[in-house]
């Protein structure tokens, strides 16, 4: 299971990337590389050419700005996990790169490239979504809830590359995360992140339920599960069917806010 | 044999020497064996699962850069001979070929019909897309019920409604027993298909030497039995064809039968004149590699009388073996030497068919059927115990046979050598505290939370001998009898002993154990010994670490060895001391023999081999130089069928009991172990260390067949299950940690009253843990009839599904 | 076809390698380090882990010219020299941890480059840093009591 022909190259500015990415409609930017070469291995996936972005200095970087924190679309998540910035304002997301594949993926693996490639029951998308945060692209801001369209889809453009998250702080350290899975060993089936806010809701987005995280605002874990319910879009996958994500969406949903209120009282 | 009392290194903890390459990585696997001009092999595989192959170009892919030639299965057709299969040892010879390629169509999704060379593996592979392959898609048939309705197209024109055997068997009055029954439990069992998944997927690199016409295979299969057969298929004459085994990366059964790569491999070295590799990717080895284990239904039904004793079992099983008959009966045969498990049923019916679909052959997976048999006999037991009104250790008790019957000789005709079962269930349910676990569950169900006491008390045959391939056939000539094992020590011109094993490593310690037992029966360190591995060209009869016998046949072949040395070097040392050989005794801690009553008259095994190899005359009448032995260990017990039953064939019998406690979320239907202890029997304990790695190792399987485990096939013919993602083995967060115990029942049988151990953590623990999901669901009312229990299907039973 | 530089157990090498070669392959077939073993190419299994600025990665997803001018340590170079084994190697051995040894290289380095960050991890901590590593053969625990064995060796060593 080789991979199958492409171009690599390097370029030296953002401007560059987007251009080399312009010019070739099999043109993936690449940085972790640990979706998209599995994706190319096994033949899911043709690339003509491959953008390494993961050098670029936009792309890097973990700041505070007093009420947000940025991460750069290319900063692995290691460095994320083991950032106390991240860990003090955004202890969800610390948690939730704490759950993702494990130690040997995340060591290469980016925020940028989870939220680009944005799997249907991957947790980082949704947790992204729980808290509100902004994609700043190469071109605008996208508010997260907004940027994920569908399986495998974004609002980005071929041409337009992630640069950083703008998230803001959710330091009060209200947060749950559910996640069902098989094993360890594979993506999630589904689950829910969740995150108290400064208006007394939560915000609880759900993953593995619908082509896109779910949002819901409540502060009741029976709505939660109700709206849940309603709102999920469940499908079938080598993992479980759309019935099982159906009943188990409102569940994960219910407890996820129980959890939140659990640590708020 | 040494008593125990005796014993310097059997039982004794003992660093493997495997291991010493393996933590510096310097083990060497079939992928990293680099040959000077080696070319790379890529199977171009049918996408569909049931299709005719109408034609096949191969021009393109031809003039690709770095391609040296491309096969299809017409010149495979036209230049070799069947593949050998248990199909030609049927009687007659069922007309059910395994073409290397194939030519006429494809049998399943991903089975091979063309193959590339080239000069690396990547532009074989982008050769392998270029290759233009038409077809004309047929229905594909992905079970057996398929495989039987009226008018499925066949898989095989010689196969007329896909059932390729049907076989009735009674051994002992099923009848009878079942008009006596007081109670009758009825139950339909399945269990769909597995793998054992090694890290290290099948390989094999050929080279043929154009001026000699020897073919040369460097490979991982773990038996060297087929490449008996490949001259044959090859043309080639069976000296001629040599096999150097490679390190194994494991194998589970997966790499006993192997041959399609190696003949594409043998044809292309042939034509490029160039060493040619194979090795298979994940996704060839899950979706389309000759790894798949049993595939089976079973309908099933127990007979009791009125104290809960077991009088007689019989089932209908209805066995899937996909596209070809390659192994397939063993799986059926082999586990009816514990048909009756650990119990004293006094007859077994069973009512046997075999179907063919459109998925790869049946191989083995660690056990040979013998798992899911385990399953049947312990779902049997436990729906009894509940139709009863009995603890699942009550109805044991009372069936369980006792330490007085053994030997005990089984309905089938198989003798279990010894054990002491009583022993083991109380000693486990000890170990296990389960008295403090049921106080823990009834409080637990107080708050709502559904916690499970699991518990299976089953048989872990070993050491099958030769007839469990006929056993199902009606075969009366030419029947294969043979299953040893050889080993060759050889003692240096200084002394130094190497042992040369003629069957390949694959994770369980042999060469640690052939060390042992040199060690055990000469004197010297273990840890000094050398020990290699021969290629089939100079090996003699050894079947391999298959069916969990290489403990048991390797050290009667070593020991056998080593005695046989000592004699050897006995006159050597009589003529040097001028004493009587009958005088002589050898001395473990001196390493030399020593005359009786004279204890300064002495000659070292140094002394004496310097003699056997430098000074010839100095050697007594009769000797020859050298000091080696070539000892081949035939199987200890086997007997033939003899009309009523099936005689003794695989009579080494381990045993086990498993205790795992899990909980079952019941609103997700997630499990998760609290527990899980085991008392385990396998004999004298060779290597503790060795033994807790095959149980455990073993069990982290049983809990994957448990619960994530499934080559799931659609009704399109593909499978889920086809790459890591997707054919779900338990992780370090999925395994819990296990307690093990040992009971040491010797056999009398076996050097040292060793018994085998290789697949029996995995022949109990799928038993064990769907009893303790049942047990966690019992206020449902459900019986638990299939593996694996997925979430899904866990909140079925709690809604109601399957209910009794 | 690019040029790399990499360091490699502490030797600097410059190669010419293909856009799409993987660094695992890259180490196997060009370096003939073959301790690096390939079990899925999928980046599931961990057995071709090899570390990269003290951190684990999987050598299949990586490819050799995105490694350009990294440090990489393998499995051949975690011993310090032909006759000594590197502490968690001698664990894995005398806790008997390895079987069949085909996920040993990627285990050792795995905990390796936990130990380095983590002198002394409890069992969970082991489970969740190693489950990315799967192992077939041996089952995990003698694993996780590998590791518990050379942090303490550690240890006892490090004063």
């Amino acid at each position: 299971m080789k991979l199958s022909p492409f171009t690599y190259c390097r370029p030296d500015s953002v401007a560059e990337a987007i251009e080399l990415l312009a010019g070739d409609p099999a043109s993936y930017p690449l940085a972790g590389g640990q979706s998209l070469m599995p994706a190319i291995a096994l033949k899911e996936r043709r690339a003509d050419l491959l953008v390494d972005i993961s050098r670029l200095d936009d792309l890097r970087g973990i700041s505070f700005s007093g009420t947000s924190v940025t991460i750069g679309a290319a900063e692995p998540m290691w460095d994320l996990e083991r950032s106390e910035l991240i860990r003090t304002h955004l202890p969800l997301l610390t948690r939730a790169l704490s759950t993702v594949a494990a130690a040997g993926i995340r060591s290469r693996a980016t925020l940028g490239g989870s939220a680009g490639w944005a799997d249907r029951t991957s947790q980082l998308p949704a947790t992204l979504v729980a808290l509100d945060a902004t994609i700043v692209s190469s071109t605008r801001r996208i508010k997260a809830h907004e940027f994920f369209v569908g399986h495998g889809q974004t609002a980005l453009n071929h041409d337009e590359l992630v640069l950083r998250f703008e998230i803001p702080s959710a330091s009060l350290g209200h947060h749950d995360l559910q996640v069902v899975r098989r094993t360890y060993i594979t993506w999630p089936v589904a689950g829910a992140a969740a995150v108290g806010t400064d208006a007394g809701t939560i915000r609880v987005a759900l993953f593995g339920a619908a082509p896109a995280p779910i949002l819901i605002v409540t502060s009741d874990p029976a709505d939660a599960a109700e709206q849940a319910s309603d709102r999920a879009a469940p499908f079938d996958d080598e993992h479980a069917t759309s019935t099982y994500r159906q009943r188990v969406i409102p569940v994960l949903a219910r407890r996820a806010v129980a959890n939140v209120l659990r640590v708020e009282t | 044999m040494t008593s125990e009392r005796d014993r310097r290194f059997v039982g004794q903890k003992r660093t493997t020497f495997e291991s010493a390459r393996h933590v510096r990585g310097r083990g060497k696997f079939v992928a990293d064996i680099q040959l000077p001009g080696m070319l790379h092999v890529v199977m171009v595989r049918s996408p569909h699962a049931h299709a005719l192959i109408t034609s096949v170009d191969t021009s393109e892919a031809l003039a690709m850069p770095g391609v040296h030639a491309v096969i299809t299965g017409a010149d495979v057709r036209a230049r070799t001979e069947p593949i050998f299969t248990l199909a030609a040892l049927h009687d007659p010879p069922l007309d059910i070929p395994l073409p290397a390629l194939a030519h006429d169509k494809a049998r399943y999704k991903g089975e091979a019909v063309a193959a590339v060379a080239a000069t690396s593996r990547a532009l074989a592979e982008d050769a392998a897309e270029r290759v233009r392959v038409q077809y004309e898609p047929l229905p594909p048939i992905t079970n057996a019920t398929q495989a039987m309705a009226e008018g499925a197209p066949l898989v095989h024109d010689g196969s007329p409604g896909n059932v390729i055997m049907h076989r009735k068997y009674d051994f002992g009055d099923v009848e009878g027993c079942f008009e006596r029954a007081e109670t009758i439990v009825r139950r339909k069992l399945s269990w769909p298909r597995q793998t054992g998944a090694p890290l290290d997927t099948f390989g094999c690199v050929a080279q043929w030497e154009p001026g000699t016409d020897e073919i040369t295979f460097w490979s991982n299969h773990q038996s060297n039995v087929l490449l008996w057969t490949l001259g044959a298929t090859l043309g080639v004459p069976s000296h001629r064809v040599r096999g150097i085994s490679c390190d194994i990366g494991g194998a589970f059964g997966g790499k006993f039968w192997q041959p399609r790569g190696m003949v594409v491999c043998a044809l292309l070295s042939r034509d490029t004149g160039r060493p040619v590799r194979f090795v298979e990717d994940r996704v060839e080895h899950l979706e389309s590699g000759d790894n798949h284990g049993e595939d089976r239904t079973y309908d099933a039904e127990l007979a009791l009388d009125k104290d809960g004793k077991m009088l007689a079992l019989r089932f209908d099983i209805v066995e899937d073996y996909g596209s070809a008959f390659v192994l397939g009966s063993i799986n059926n045969s082999e586990p009816l030497a514990q048909a009756v498990g650990p119990y004293g049923i006094e007859a077994v019916g069973v009512d046997f068919t075999a179907v063919l679909s459109t998925k790869p052959p049946q191989a083995a997976f660690r056990g040979f059927g013998g798992a899911s048999l385990n399953f049947l006999l312990e779902r049997m037991t436990d729906a009894a115990a509940r139709e009863l009104g009995l603890t699942a250790e009550e109805i044991r008790r009372r069936n369980l046979l006792r330490p007085e019957q053994f030997p005990y000789t089984t309905p089938t005709g198989n003798l279990y050598d010894s054990g002491d079962y009583p022993q083991a269930l109380d000693r486990a349910l000890e170990l296990a505290d389960v008295d403090g676990w049921r106080h823990y569950q009834k409080d637990a169900r107080r708050e709502g939370r559904a916690i499970g006491i699991g518990l299976a008390t089953c048989q872990e045959r070993s050491v099958q001998s030769g007839s469990a391939l006929w056993l199902m056939f009606d075969q009366n000539h030419g029947r294969v009898t043979t299953a040893a094992e050889t080993a060759t020590c050889r003692v240096d011109g200084h002394g130094k002993v190497t042992v040369a094993l003629h069957s390949p490593s694959l994770g369980t310690p042999i060469e640690t154990v052939a060390a042992t037992v040199v060690g055990e029966e000469l004197g010297v360190n273990p840890g000094d010994v050398s020990v290699r591995h021969l290629d089939t060209a100079v090996a003699g009869p050894a079947m391999g670490p298959v069916a969990s016998r290489m403990t048991v046949m390797l050290s009667g072949a070593v020991s056998g060895a080593i005695h046989e040395i000592r004699e050897m070097m006995r006159p050597i040392a009589a003529n040097m001391l001028e004493a009587a050989p009958d005088d002589l005794v050898w001395n473990k801690d001196e390493l030399g023999y020593f005359v009786k009553g004279a204890p300064d008259a002495h000659a070292s095994m140094a002394e004496i081999a310097h003699v056997a190899y430098s000074s010839a005359y100095l050697l007594p009448d009769g000797t020859r130089s050298g000091l080696e032995s070539t000892y081949t260990f035939d199987h200890p017990m086997a007997t033939l069928p003899n009309g009523s039953d099936w005689g003794i064939f695989a009579p080494i019998i381990g045993h086990a009991v498993h205790i795992p406690v899990v909980e079952v979320d019941l609103e997700t239907g997630g499990v998760t172990f609290l527990d899980y202890a085991v008392v385990h029997d396998c004999g004298t304990v060779m290597n503790p260390d060795a033994v807790r790695g095959q149980l455990i190792g073993g069990i982290c399987q049983g809990i994957g067949t448990a619960l994530t485990e499934e080559l799931h096939y659609q009704d399109d013919g593909s499978v889920i299950g086809r790459d890591f993602r997707s054919y779900l083995i338990p992780t370090f967060l999925d395994m819990p940690n296990i307690r093990i115990e040992h009971l040491e029942t010797p056999s009398p049988f076996t050097y040292n009253g060793v018994k085998g151990v290789g697949e029996g953590g995995r022949m109990v623990a799928p038993a064990a843990v769907v009893s303790a999901v049942e047990d966690a669901l019992s206020t449902f009312g459900c019986a638990i009839d299939e593996v694996p229990m997925t979430p899904e299907k866990i909140l079925g039973w709690i809604d109601g599904k399957n209910r009794r | 076809m690019k040029v790399i530089n990499l360091v490699i157990n502490g030797k600097s090498t410059t190669s010419i390698v293909g856009d799409r070669m993987t660094l695992a392959d890259y180490l196997r077939d060009e370096q003939g380090l073959t301790g690096t073993r390939l079990g899925c190419e999928q980046g599931v299994c961990g057995a071709c882990t090899v570390i990269v600025r003290k951190r684990p990665v999987r050598a299949c997803l990586y490819l050799a010219v995105q490694a350009d001018g990294q440090e990489i340590e393998t499995i051949e170079g975690l011993a310090p020299n032909a006759t000594e084994l590197s502490p968690i190697q001698d664990a894995f051995r005398q806790g008997h941890a390895v079987q069949c040894g085909f996920c040993t290289s990627g285990m050792l380095l795995t905990a390796k480059a936990l130990l380095d960050e983590n002198p002394n991890p409890d069992e969970d901590t082991i489970r969740d840093w190693m489950h990315g590593n799967i192992c077939r053969c041996v089952g995990y625990q003698q694993i996780i009591e590998a590791v518990q064995l050379a942090a303490e060796q550690n240890a006892t060593e490090t004063p």
